[in-house]
């Protein structure tokens, strides 16, 4: 009775510090991330020793893993993603900066900008991708049109189809659907800093560009520091724009970790071969241990960031 | 205030976990709605029999990835749907990923009860993994009579041993060059007959176009070297698989990817055509920029009523290595149904396959352009002056369904895309590639016999002009 009386109070105890509702209001997410993340995963780890085509699985050992070593395509996807990444970060990070400086205080039309910059982020990255693949046709396309018209080039540049020139088409892509996010994010720490602090800076008669070094940027670390992991990490997980300009082409040029293994697992529309689940699933592990300590190297990194404000 | 707050954070999160829980127990086994909205499970023959008893219509829902035949195939869903008193027909064209949804589907369940045949690897894994049943025990003499069952049966793509799995209403050619009748009028040009005539011949059209037209096209994203070189190759006699040897060559290719490199590099291939998807191509070949297409069947009404083509176009046969023709065009048997195993109506299934399947039907079907006639029997019933351009892709008697290769998986690319790849002219080595191939594919057709997984397809009397002709055998080893 005692005993019932006290574990009664434990739980009243623990309804009132918020401990309960706590539990209770996690669960559905906790409910979700075992679900949705938590569970394909093991299912993922579960195929890796096995040749599986969606229907039979066929026990293969060590097979899987042993193929990674001798897949040049794959390893040419990781240089392909790193490269991606590394030319879209070195323009969408200063884009997006240079944006959310300018556009941050109230001027006219400043807004609306904003707005017109965002769009591409709620629009689905399969949609644009589509209309950007008729921006960069060869044969009358708007592109080369324009460049052909402002006297830049003479013959029409196969943006796609070339193997010199689809990671920049991809890049360019990539840069123009994901700043305007970013620019958000950036406009939204710097309205965190205080304007007694510029004011200060003007009365020591510093310029802008000096105001943006000494001021803006230092107390925007924090944010920045969270803007830049988000970009590095979606830099490397990028592949939907890829498959819908390029599919990995041309010749596997544009291939990138998480395309190469999303036709290896989902197969491509056109071809009439078998999936590689268990292959697919190796490959994405090892795919997500390279991002996983990349992030872990920004991080180590970027510490600083944190001590500045 | 607190103690408020509290309970309705509580009764949020409960709702929340509740609904989450709901959503996450559907599932699991076909549903039917009845006419009075309440949902069932699909259950038993029984259920069959109480809905009949009770007047409601039985729901088949029917899958379909052609879309070209959509206007036909809703006209004839409507007219079964208005005139039988027991079935309802819920047709469904599904867009993108039809393998993949159907796979999904049946793995859960919900499979549809009908659904528009698949390629022969899809075909092999569907059989194996009991997604679909034989159809033997519901064919009837009148059936079997309209579509000539016993002469298309085609191991591995409709039928495993003395099951068939899928009827084949009619078929698709093999490829044709699709020529711009003007251009080649204007310039006094011929429809190459051989592969190395066509550099010659799309540089004369490219020089005469002058930037307005070009010699010839590929859809280099949607399956360009399948497209028509795979087809030229058949026809002169070369295949990916030695019938007759049980491996695979990709040899014989050779000189057909030096002869796209040579049009690359001749600047005659339509810019852009690397990257560029087949409905593009279509565009602009119907725009008069383009000298040469190529494809099946399937441009007769492309090019009539999709993209409707501003000029004079004719059909040729595909050029072969030497002018002769030294083996069949593989064409692919198509406006099939299959069935699927888990259908708690199978004999309602089966009636409306039958009907698709029906002489009327197939009639209105072959006579709209939307395949060619597959039996001697539809093709004597249809009127040939209806089938308009279709016409053009018919009554070549060089053509037939090729034995299916065993299906392996290679460790690297499949052979289309790193032979279309060595086309490119920045693309790899063409000798280093099908020697990469050779291996790649016979290794894993090796391992792939030894587990079980695959049989080594044997035809030692294999007669590339007549494929069908010759002693099949599957072996262990």
């Amino acid at each position: 009775m005692n005993e019932k009386k006290s574990m009664g109070q434990r739980i009243k105890k623990k309804w009132n510090n918020g401990d309960i509702p706590m539990w209770l209001m996690l669960f559905p997410t906790i409910f979700f991330i075992v679900v949705m993340s938590i569970y394909p995963f093991a299912w993922l780890i579960r195929y890796v020793f096995y040749d599986y085509n969606g229907f039979k699985a066929y026990f293969v050992g060590l097979a899987n893993f042993n193929r990674v070593f001798t897949d040049s395509i794959y390893w040419n996807s990781v240089l392909h993603t790193f490269e991606y990444a590394f030319l879209k970060l070195l323009f969408v990070l200063p884009l997006s900066l240079m944006t959310a400086v300018l556009l941050q205080r109230k001027r006219f039309g400043s807004q609306l900008f904003q707005g017109i910059y965002f769009l591409p982020t709620v629009i689905s990255s399969a949609v644009y991708s589509l209309i950007w693949y008729f921006i960069f046709a060869t044969y009358n396309g708007v592109l080369n049109s324009f460049l052909r018209a402002v006297g830049l080039i003479n013959d029409p540049i196969d943006w796609l189809g070339s193997s010199k020139t689809a990671m920049i088409a991809v890049v360019i892509v990539a840069v123009w659907g994901a700043f305007g996010n970013y620019m958000i994010l950036l406009i939204s720490g710097l309205t965190g800093i205080p304007s007694d602090v510029y004011e200060s800076a003007q009365i020591d008669g510093a310029n802008g560009i000096q105001t943006f070094f000494k001021i803006t940027l230092p107390m925007l670390g924090p944010v920045l520091k969270v803007v830049i992991m988000l970009a590095i990490t979606t830099a490397f997980k990028d592949y939907e724009s890829i498959l819908v300009l390029t599919a990995g082409g041309p010749n596997n040029r544009t291939h990138v970790m998480f395309s190469y293994i999303f036709q290896m697992v989902f197969g491509t529309s056109q071809a009439a071969s078998q999936l590689q689940i268990g292959y697919g699933s190796v490959l994405s592990i090892i795919s997500a241990l390279i991002v996983g300590i990349v992030t872990i190297i920004y991080l180590k990194f970027s510490k600083r960031m944190d001590e500045i404000s | 205030m607190k103690r408020t707050r509290k309970l309705a954070a509580l009764g949020l999160a409960g709702m929340m976990a509740v609904s989450a829980l709901t959503g996450c127990s559907s599932g699991g086994g076909t549903e039917t709605k009845t006419t009075n909205g309440e949902t069932q499970k699909g259950g038993s023959a029984e259920e069959t029999k109480k809905e009949a008893a009770s007047g409601e219509k039985v729901k088949i829902t029917v899958w379909t990835d052609n879309r070209h035949d959509l206007d036909y195939m809703n006209k004839v869903v409507d007219e079964f749907n208005k005139t039988n008193d027991h079935i309802q027909i819920d047709y469904v064209a599904q867009t993108e990923n039809y393998v993949n949804l159907l796979t999904m589907a049946a793995n859960s369940g919900q499979s549809p009860d009908i659904f528009s045949q698949v390629n022969p690897t899809d075909f092999k894994n569907f059989a194996e993994s009991g997604i679909i049943q034989p159809l033997n025990e519901y064919m009837t003499d009148k059936f079997k009579k309209v579509n000539e069952v016993d002469e298309h049966k085609y191991e591995g793509y409709n039928v495993q041993g003395d099951k068939v799995y899928w009827v084949p209403g009619g078929k698709r050619s093999g490829s044709r060059f699709i020529y711009n009748k003007e251009i080649f009028d204007k310039l006094g040009l011929q429809v190459p007959k051989k592969v190395s005539d066509i550099p010659a011949v799309s540089k004369a059209i490219t020089e005469a176009g002058k930037g307005d037209y070009y010699g010839i096209i590929f859809p280099g994203a949607s399956g360009p070297f399948e497209r028509w070189i795979e087809h030229s190759a058949e026809m002169s006699g070369i295949t990916p698989y030695s019938y007759k040897e049980g491996k695979f060559d990709f040899t014989g290719f050779k000189p057909y990817i030096e002869m796209v490199r040579q049009l690359l590099a001749d600047n005659s291939v339509f810019p852009g055509s690397s990257s560029m998807k087949i409905d593009p191509v279509r565009v602009q070949f119907s725009e008069g920029h383009v000298g040469i297409h190529a494809n099946a069947s399937q441009e007769a009404t492309v090019l009539t009523e999709q993209f409707p083509a501003k000029m004079e176009w004719g059909v040729a046969q595909l050029p072969t290595l030497d002018g002769e023709i030294r083996g069949s065009e593989a064409c692919n048997p198509n406006t099939g149904w299959m069935m699927s195993a888990s259908t708690t109506h199978s004999k309602e299934a089966w009636e409306v396959i039958a009907y698709f399947e029906s002489e009327n039907v197939l009639k209105g079907y072959l006579e709209g352009g939307y395949a060619l006639p597959i039996s001697k029997y539809m093709e004597e019933k249809i009127d040939k002056t209806k089938i308009g351009r279709m016409a053009d892709f018919a009554g070549a008697d060089y053509e037939a369904v090729l034995p299916v290769a065993p299906s392996v998986t290679p460790e690297g690319e499949t052979y289309r895309d790193a032979l279309w790849n060595a086309c490119l002219q920045e693309g790899s080595s063409i000798d280093e590639t099908i020697a990469k191939l050779n291996k790649t594919y016979n290794d894993a057709l090796d391992k792939e016999v030894k587990m079980g997984k695959t049989k080594r397809l044997v035809i030692k009397d294999y007669d590339s002009l007549h494929p069908n002709a010759g002693t099949i055998e599957y072996l262990d080893k």
